[in-house]
């Protein structure tokens, strides 16, 4: 029963990474309430860490419930509209349930008119998760890392940033 | 004779250097160790303006500290479990403290949230954070169960691995705890959730 389930859960992610890449580009030009959010799990975001094709990736953690959070995320949706034909991949991440994902999560998004990709962190493996980013997070968002075009965490921000600061660190790590 | 040494030496010392380097860049898919947090005893006032010390619980058979908020989501979706969990082991000579450590929720802010709530196990208002820092302390909630007197951490994370009460599937806190009364070693000793940020000072 046990294998059965892991194999599920298994074709459910690798279905998640092929809709990934196909799907949700075509997504960001149709309506917010169509999008694909998927659920994610520590072996998809190391395949997303792993996978660099020569750009940077800035990762950041959030949730609507978080106050923080939601200060500081027009500055990242100005960051991702300046650097997005440039060799950096944004991930936004939100810890919310992924039953808050219709009620919460999209409307959110709309309101910010955030266009970039944006996944829901599977709560189950949050500690896999909160590990494979940095062990010494205690899992507070909201948290931004950026790693380098090889994979390298470079930047680990666990704390609110404004737009200047963040254009700094990424500008760091682009002249690695 | 000793200029051959001294090669050898210089080689070694760039081979450990060169290991260390390559240490640092895994660093952050490498598990590392729990952070030695040492606890000593502290007194706080609580929501009714009573002092209590950690000490005052030392004829407990553990204490339960837990990290609160009464503004945080999260930290909310616990308040009803927090309750089940002083009902449940108050007779079981667990002592249960609950600390709000946020700048922005003030003493009565505290009180009223506590009384809402029902919660009966003592709420301390850590002003200026300094037992959040003590405890490095980062979210709401966040658990600790420390043995009496010594205040060893025999635990540390979250409550259990959902926020929805119905989707529960692992009670770590309550596992530990059931672990220590019972007289055996904890199985799991760290677990991690996302919370909200304790706002500092």
């Amino acid at each position: 029963m046990k294998l059965i389930f892991s194999l599920v859960i298994i074709l459910f992610f690798f279905s998640g990474c092929s809709e990934e890449n196909g799907k949700i580009n075509s997504d960001v030009q149709s309506s917010y309430e169509n999008r694909t959010i998927p659920v994610v799990d520590e072996v998809w975001l190391q395949n997303k860490i792993n996978n660099r094709n020569g750009k940077i990736l800035f990762i950041n953690f959030w949730a609507t419930w978080c106050v923080p959070c939601v200060e500081e995320f027009p500055d990242l949706v100005k960051i991702y509209n300046e650097y997005k034909d440039s060799d950096f991949e944004f991930l936004s991440v939100s810890v919310d349930l992924p039953s808050e994902i219709e009620t919460k999560v999209k409307p959110f998004l709309k309101e910010q008119s955030a266009e970039f990709q944006v996944v829901v962190a599977e709560e189950k493996r949050s500690d896999k998760i909160i590990n494979l980013i940095n062990p010494e997070w205690n899992g507070a968002v909201p948290l931004t890392v950026i790693y380098d075009a090889e994979g390298n965490r470079q930047e680990y921000i666990p704390e609110t940033k404004e737009y200047e600061s963040f254009r700094n660190s990424i500008e760091r790590v682009k002249s690695l | 004779m000793l200029k051959r040494s001294g090669i050898v030496l210089s080689i070694i010392a760039v081979a450990v250097i060169a290991v260390l380097a390559l240490t640092n860049k895994s660093e952050t898919i490498s598990a590392s160790a729990p952070a030695k947090i040492k606890i000593e005893n502290f007194t706080l006032t609580d929501i009714y303006d009573k002092k209590h010390s950690l000490s005052d619980y030392n004829d407990s058979k553990v204490i339960l500290v837990l990290f609160i908020a009464t503004q945080c989501p999260v930290s909310n979706a616990y308040n009803s479990r927090m309750v089940e969990l002083y009902n449940n082991y108050k007779d079981k000579n667990v002592a249960i403290i609950g600390i709000n450590s946020n700048k922005q929720e003030g003493v009565e802010e505290c009180r009223e949230h506590a009384e809402k709530n029902g919660f009966k196990f003592p709420v301390l208002k850590d002003e200026n954070n300094v037992i959040a820092d003590m405890f490095e302390a980062s979210v709401t909630p966040e658990a600790y169960l420390l043995e009496p007197g010594t205040y060893k951490i025999l635990y540390h994370g979250r409550i259990d691995d959902s926020r929805d009460k119905n989707n529960v599937e692992s009670k770590d806190l309550e596992n530990a705890l059931n672990e220590v009364l019972a007289g055996k070693k904890v199985s799991v000793t760290q677990t991690k959730a996302f919370g909200c940020t304790i706002k500092r000072v």
